[in-house]
């Protein structure tokens, strides 16, 4: 792996020279060339960059936007006029030629009927695509200080959500949906894993909403696809770009827990409800209060102990990129870092060093190759878990450990008790480390053979890719000593000897390798108003992973796919896509189906009616529908490649007779899984329907969509409805199963200016609702209790009827809560049936949803040189649940209790009773529920951009100094309880939600 | 155009022979259902897993709490059953995946897939084995699915009676059969098990079911079957088919000597201690080795297989503490069972004019000592030590697990100087299910039923107040005392009395009570303990009375007659029916 890493960093490093060290030494004879260059509406723009490829001289335009530049006189030169902002521009200058003209300027539009929309294997331009796509560029994620993209995404495109499972540094864990529905992630056309891809790398993020747009991925393409494409060189535009930029993070929140003394006397209290004798005594609650005893009487606060307040972030990259007629490249190197929040000790460090290199070389006059390399390595360091399970997460301890836990030194000796048995200042100073190393490797050629000369309008494109994913964990472990307090707390007892490590060990060892491989016919014909594109693909893969388990399969793809796009007068279009997809899981013959998806669309604006009028300068209707098999099903239980076969195995072992004459010892032979003979493979059809339009003179841009996902054939083994007389766990697969989830969403961006005064400003919103229309479940005879033709999203809970508040209250109600007997400051639970008993028949579905609305909106400011962006999203109608049994829900023995105890009944209605023994309170019930409904600041940069003339005097053509920052305000019900509305169980079990400031600068020359 | 045409067609054409990419890297295990049903050692450990779903009858956290479910006393352990046990409402154990007895025997459906797929399979191992490895496999098969057949008839009643496989597109709205349908069908299977099981099996397959055990289930369903809960027209067909059976394996034992009672051989003491000092009891020993130390006996006639093969040391109603200097113990035994031990006499304690309710160890049935221990008698091996189980006594802490909540603690499946101060470890232990003593007692009870206390049933040679004599009189019991003998009804009253102490603690009672329809009586729901309060003029040093309230007050309506099936099933299909009241 080092040697590929080598050659990578060779390979880059020429590339990179070629950028910058001049090439020729000759004399060359040069001539002037003037021009002008002016906006869209022609007026002059100032401090514009001109560059001249040959002579690698740069000029700025004056207040007329004229400009004058040396050019070679005996050759063809190119003069490059480059801006932020604007669309490229790169004219063509033949010897003699002494003026360029007037070159006008246009605005770099996200969304733009002449954009190209790259689909899986071939781009459209954006008008005669028929499907829901949603495009974000990379530069525009750029103000997003993270090591992962994915965080940047939030909120930025319509229908996609991001969800945050873990933050802490090198194990962050993020999930995407787009239209409530786990997406892929495809890094040019390869499904990848998305960690250390930095934004500066891509050129565009295409977000596949409907099945027109994906349909040719067959199987695969079944869920929402992110398809994102890597950034390439251009032709006459060499450039070097440097950013850097470097800040600290904090926790957004932490969770409160309380002190020693408030802890002993609500402990105490807990054991007076229960009937229990308290287990502090005045001396000792005094104690806590006056802290005069700390050894005995320990008061300890562990976010004070262990967490230090900020933890360094730096990211820095730098980009080559340029090329000529022949060979195009652009190379980056990305440096990453960030730490954890421990105080002391092992200090959790996260370094990533990623290469990437993209080379496009025209061979001949009909054929191109493309080799695009990528290389990460990620270098990870923490706190050894002592089981050997992982990384010792701190906060997981802090959220159990009440502040009276055990002192954590007696004279120098380290402290555990028996409730209590792990010491943090051992974990995180004497339990060793644990080193990971991850190399993730993604190669890709592609060759391009232009087969005109056979047919005309036809060319051929062959990919291959070889991808590899190696992570290694090693570890040390050892322990100080660690002693128990005697009574008294006059001495010590060793309870666990001091261990020291001399070795590393190995953690995990695995690697994941992807190959695939890819072949397409391509034909274009335009002919008058005709115009007609077909593509044929034949694709292969094979996923491997280098790990042990029982049943494990490689998976294989195959697919044979055909699309066919009509467009007539770029005014209507029709698109049909074919799918001839494989699976491997399903028996021999069977595996292949074929799926159709068609699409149409109708440019309204371009119709005489509507391009006569000024209100519209784009309109586009689209639709498309398509069935589409689902290959990645599973079923519990069973091994999903082999349900159309009877699995024998052994379970257990065992013998017969008795001792001194037993019979031998055998396996016992069993079937582990019955074969499945009627199934086939589960589908969804996929309908949308929308409008992408442009209005006032581009000023605004908006798209809206419904969409509607019919799943059926669902792979079921009707569990609930077979009865256990059957006699076995394993019942055949079969189709059954229907729901439907559908929604709308879409997007509005104003853009306008005043002066030197720029701004734009776009929302975006999802809204999402999906139900059940066959399940598989029981007939209950209560209505109530039955999903099929309720909504997917509600919470099938106890309805609370708020806390008992007397006695009198629970004895003239006279309904049995399941959880034995309750007291004044229980929550009491409707009785739904009525049977005097509330229990597991009393659950059911009282209304409450998750959240069906999610948004996102951003503005952009410019004033002259300084801009300001901020980009915000947000939830609305439906719940959450506080399901926290470490904060919300306390309950039980040797807890530590969350300071929001102190609003317990009685004092408040807002938490039920304190106990140590009923788990009356912790069921799942409408009285956890609290509105979901959030919205987050999530990220502002403030930059400044030099004056032109100013970066020219640095030698740079464009330079940025910026502040950054993420999560900086949220607006949340649950800020009350200091909690993350994203992730309410960040920092109490895991990692807290950071928040990051950076300041940087950024640079080209 | 054209050419674009044959391009198409040609990778399509290509295509074709790519299929084959798509199979999978490797076939399962490779094993086969062939592999498995004609290789006789494959076929049997397929066939074995069908004993997977024995419940044990003694198993201190689920299935044993079938005693602590009727009045033989109170568990003290850390059993979720409680509450359950308390409001009555069986249904919710199916519900909440807890309480073990509830549910557990339901999925014996998967033993009964098992015995049927090897019923169906056996002709694949013809000519890969001998007929009698062939008759073994077949015979248990038809025992174990007589046997799981027989756990349900107990407890939910009749069921469709399966005898194949059933697949994922057959009917499954089968209808239940009657309770006495599916008796008879218990019954059918166990004579051809007995027909094909060997009478004893070698010892390396010892606690295989043998004909003797098919014979004994045969007995005890059809005693089930003619019971009154069961059989409400009191048919007395169903009584003589049951003594018949019974007959049958009490012959067995006679004619081939394979099964005996074990007689009492030697005498045992205890102590105990009083404010005269510390008094002795002999009583005759023996019975407890019917249910513990050797791997095998010749009184236990089938089971709990599992136990067996495992060397079955298990102290199912002790747990001797090794760490704390106390004696701490799951089960408390009820004043209720208590008051049915004999006095030596033959006479109920409320019948004899010697028995002095004050001075109540002395002069009881012997089975009383093997079974019960009480206040200040000394049974571990520290001789100072005597129990404490007066209210806040050392040993009776009300609030904590595992102390006595009655006043007593069962000694029965305790062995001798098992504690944490011997340190000896738990002897072997047998979880039985049909031994030979209770097959006199079905053919006492069904000759009664039949022709009264004197009465012998055709083909028999012993009447029914000879058969319970037999079973006292290896305990030194004499025999029923003629007070007791004046009608079929006293007598049964007496051959309950013998059941509920002979069978003390073997998962039997509650099952009685119900065939008889006594389970809802409220003296067999409420669970008494003593109250002992220290006064030197009494014998014991203590004031010995009946607690004023329970101890524990189980729930026991007319609906749990028949238990009730787990509501996914009884909601499935209109045809399986779920039983009245749930």
């Amino acid at each position: 792996m080092n040697k590929i890493l080598k050659h990578l960093l060779i390979f880059i490093a020429l590339l990179a020279m070629q950028g910058i060290v001049t090439i020729s030494a000759q004399e060359v004879q040069t001539t002037t060339v003037t021009g002008q260059v002016v906006d869209e509406s022609g007026n002059p723009l100032q401090g514009i960059t001109v560059k001249s490829f040959n002579l690698k001289n740069s000029v700025l335009t004056n207040n007329n936007g004229e400009f004058s530049i040396n050019v070679t006189a005996t050759e063809q030169d190119r003069i490059v006029i480059s801006e932020p902002g604007y669309n490229l521009n790169i004219l063509t200058v033949e010897p003699g030629q002494s003026t360029a003209g007037e070159v006008s300027m246009a605005r770099t539009r996200l969304i733009d009927p002449t954009n190209e929309i790259s689909l899986p294997y071939g781009s459209l331009s954006s008008l005669s695509n028929v499907g829901a796509v949603s495009v974000i560029t990379g530069e525009e994620l750029e103000s997003y200080p993270s090591d992962n993209l994915l965080e940047a995404l939030a909120g930025r495109v319509p229908g996609m959500v991001i969800n945050h499972y873990n933050f802490m540094p090198g194990q962050e864990s993020i999930g995407v949906s787009v239209r409530g529905v786990g997406a892929a992630i495809y890094i040019d056309g390869i499904p990848r894993d998305i960690t250390g891809l930095s934004a500066s790398e891509i050129e565009k993020i295409e977000v596949l909403k409907d099945l027109s747009g994906r349909a040719l991925l067959g199987l695969s393409g079944a869920g929402p696809v992110i398809w994102i494409t890597t950034k390439k060189g251009e032709s006459f535009n060499r450039r070097v770009s440097v950013s850097a930029e470097t800040g600290f993070r904090n926790p957004v929140t932490l969770p409160n827990y309380l002190d020693a003394y408030n802890y002993a006397v609500l402990y105490n209290e807990a054991l007076a409800n229960d009937g229990l004798d308290p287990r502090y005594s005045q001396e000792a609650l005094n104690a806590y209060q006056n802290h005069s005893n700390p050894i005995l009487y320990p008061d300890i606060d562990y976010y004070d102990e262990y967490v230090r307040n900020s933890a360094p972030f730096i990211r820095g990259n730098i980009d080559f990129q340029g090329g000529d007629d022949r060979v195009n490249y652009f190379s980056t190197f990305t440096y990453f870092r960030n730490e954890g929040l421990e105080s002391q000790g092992e200090v959790i460090k996260n370094n990533r060093y990623k290469l990437r290199g993209h080379v496009d070389i025209r061979l001949n006059d009909f054929m191109k190759l493309a080799v695009n390399i990528s290389g990460s390595y990620n270098t990870q360091r923490f706190p050894n878990e002592e089981d050997g399970s992982g990384v010792f997460n701190m906060f997981d301890v802090f959220s159990q450990y009440p502040a009276n836990a055990h002192p954590i030194y007696f004279d120098t000796v380290l402290i555990i008790s028996d409730d209590y048995p792990l010491n943090v200042t051992n974990e995180l100073n004497h339990a060793g480390f644990a080193e990971g190393k991850v190399l993730n490797a993604q190669n890709t050629a592609n060759l391009s053979i232009d087969l005109g000369s056979i047919v005309e309008g036809l060319s051929f494109d062959a990919r291959a890719s070889f991808d590899v994913i190696n992570s290694i964990i090693q570890r040390k472990g050892g322990t100080a000593a660690l002693y128990r307090l005697e009574t008294g707390g006059t001495g010590v007892e060793l309870i666990v000897p001091e261990e020291n490590v001399v070795s590393m060990s190995v953690g995990s060892n695995y690697v994941t390798r992807r190959t695939e491989g890819m072949t397409s016919l391509n034909y274009q014909k335009i002919s008058g108003q005709h115009s007609l594109l077909m593509n044929a693909i034949f694709y292969m893969a094979l996923d491997e992973t280098r790990v042990t388990y029982a049943g494990y399969q490689p998976d294989k793809l195959e697919d044979l796919s055909l699309r066919a796009n009509y467009n007539f007068a770029d005014r209507y279009i029709l698109q049909a896509d074919l799918s001839y997809t494989g699976s491997m899981r399903m028996p021999e013959g069977e595996r292949f189906s074929l799926f159709p998806t068609v699409g149409a669309a109708w440019i309204a604006s371009n119709e005489g009616f509507l391009r006569e009028s000024n209100l519209f300068d784009y309109l586009k209707f689209h639709s498309s529908f398509g069935i589409m098999g689902v290959g990645n099903y599973s079923l519990e239980g069973y091994n999903p490649y082999y349900l159309y076969e009877t699995l024998w195995g052994d379970e257990g072992s065992w013998r017969s007779g008795v001792p001194g004459s037993y019979g031998y010892w055998a396996n016992i032979y069993t079937i582990l899984q019955n074969e499945s003979t009627d199934f086939k493979l589960p589908k969804k059809r996929y309908f949308n329907i929308g409008v992408d339009g442009q209005m006032l003179n581009k000023a605004i841009l908006f798209e809206l969509n419904y969409f509607n996902e019919f799943n059926y054939d669902k792979i079921s083994n009707r569990i609930y409805s077979t009865p256990s007389i059957i006699g076995t766990e394993f019942l055949p697969a079969t189709n059954y199963g229907e729901d439907v989830r559908w929604g709308i969403d879409g997007m509005i961006k104003f853009t306008g200016s005043s002066g030197h005064f720029k701004y734009s400003a776009g929302v975006n919103a999802l809204y999402l609702r999906g139900k059940y229309l066959v399940v598989d479940e029981l007939p209950y005879p209560d209505d109530y209790r039955q999903r099929a033709g309720k909504d997917i999203d509600l919470f099938w809970i106890y309805n609370d009827e708020g806390l008992y508040q007397t006695e009198q209250e629970i004895t003239s109600r006279d309904v049995t809560q399941a959880w034995g007997d309750v007291q004044p400051g229980d929550i009491r639970y409707e009785d739904k049936n009525d049977d005097g008993l509330v229990d597991e028949r009393d659950v059911y579905a009282p209304g409450a949803h998750s959240p069906r609305i999610f948004y996102g909106a951003n503005i952009s400011l410019s004033y002259k040189n300084l801009s300001l962006f901020i980009a915000g999203h947000g939830q609305a109608d439906g719940d959450i649940m506080l399901s926290s049994e470490r904060y919300f829900r306390i309950n039980g023995t040797n807890q530590a209790y969350s300071e929001l105890m102190l609003d317990r009944w009685p004092e408040t209605d807002d938490f039920p009773r304190l106990t140590t023994t009923s788990p009356n309170n912790v069921q799942n019930s409408t009285f956890w529920l609290r509105k979901a409904a959030y919205f987050k600041i999530r990220n502002i940069e403030l930059s400044y951009r030099l004056p032109a003339t100013a970066s020219r005097k640095l030698f740079m053509t464009d330079s940025r100094i910026f502040v950054r920052g993420t999560n900086l305000l949220t607006v949340s019900g649950l800020n009350q309880y200091s909690v993350d509305p994203e992730n309410i169980d960040a920092g109490i079990t895991g990692y807290p939600v950071f928040r990051t400031f950076t300041a940087g600068v950024s640079f080209s020359f | 155009m054209k050419k674009l045409i044959y391009l198409f067609i040609t990778v399509s054409f290509l295509f074709q022979g790519c299929e084959k990419y798509l199979d999978k890297v490797e076939e399962s295990t490779g094993m086969t259902g062939e592999d498995v049903f004609t290789n006789y050692l494959r076929f049997r450990q397929f066939e074995d897993r069908m004993y997977k779903d024995m419940v044990d009858p003694i198993n201190q956290f689920d299935y044993t709490q079938i005693c602590a479910l009727c009045e033989e006393g109170y568990n003290t352990c850390e059993w979720e059953t409680l509450p359950i046990a308390q409001t009555g409402d069986w249904l919710r154990a199916y519900n909440t995946g807890q309480a073990l007895q509830f549910y557990a025997v339901w999925d014996a459906w998967q033993s009964i897939r098992i015995a049927n797929l090897s019923l169906e399979n056996i002709h694949m191992l013809e000519g890969h084995a001998t007929q009698a490895q062939i008759n073994q496999l077949k015979g248990q098969a038809h025992f174990m699915r007589a046997w799981y057949y027989y756990e349900f008839l107990m407890r939910q009643g009749g069921m469709p009676y399966l005898t194949r496989a059933l697949q994922g597109s057959d009917n499954f709205a089968l209808p239940r059969l009657s309770y006495h349908e599916t008796a008879l069908k218990i019954v059918a299977d166990c004579d051809t098990a007995a027909s094909l099981l060997p009478q004893q099996w070698d010892m390396a397959n010892i606690g295989r079911p043998t004909e003797g055990a098919a014979m004994a289930l045969k007995a005890s369903t059809l005693l089930f079957d003619a019971s009154p809960t069961n059989n409400p027209g009191n048919d007395a067909a169903r009584w003589t088919a049951a003594a018949e059976a019974a007959w049958d394996v009490i012959e067995l034992a006679n004619s081939t000597g394979i099964y005996e009672l074990i007689q009492s051989k030697g005498t045992d003491q205890i102590s105990y201690m009083t404010p005269g000092g510390v008094e002795t009891i002999n009583y005759p020993s023996g019975y407890d080795s019917i249910f513990m130390y050797t791997p095998y006996n010749n009184e236990i006639i089938w089971e709990f297989y599992e136990r067996v093969n495992n060397g079955g040391t298990h102290n199912p109603f002790t747990v001797a503490s090794l760490s704390s200097p106390s004696i701490i113990q799951g089960f408390s035994p009820s004043q209720n069972i208590v008051e049915m031990y004999e006095t030596t006499n033959g006479l109920a304690v409320g019948d004899d004019p010697a028995y002095d309710p004050q001075d109540p160890w002395v002069d009881r049935d012997p089975r009383f000592y093997h079974s019960i221990l009480f206040n200040q008698e000394r049974w571990t091996s520290r001789t100072d030590l005597y129990l404490e189980l007066w209210e806040g006594g050392r040993d009776r802490i009300q609030t904590k697990l595992y102390y006595s909540k009655t006043g007593y603690l069962a000694r029965k499946f305790w062995g001798k100087n098992v504690d944490s101060w011997s340190g000896a470890p738990a002897p072997f232990t047998h979880s039985i299910y049909f031994r030979l003593a209770e097959m006199y007692l079905i053919y006492a009870e069904a000759a009664n039923e039949v022709g009264g206390p004197n009465h012998t049933i055709s083909g028999a040679t012993m009447s029914a107040v000879d058969a319970v004599n037999e079973v006292r009189a290896r305990v030194n019991m004499p025999g029923v005392h003629a007070n007791y003998l004046a009608s079929t009804a006293s007598f049964r009253e007496r051959i309950k009395n013998e059941r509920a102490i002979e069978l003390f603690l073997e998962g039997k009672r509650l099952f009685d009570l119900s065939r008889w329809g006594d389970a809802h009586k409220v003296e067999h729901k409420a669970v008494y303990g003593i109250t002992l309060t220290e006064d030197a003029t009494k014998p014991t040093g203590y004031d010995i009375a009946r607690t004023v309230d329970p101890v524990f007050v189980y729930t026991f309506e007319q609906k749990h007659y028949r238990w009730p099936i787990p509501t996914e099933d009884a909601l499935m299909f209109a045809e399986f029916e779920q039983n009245p009241g749930w």
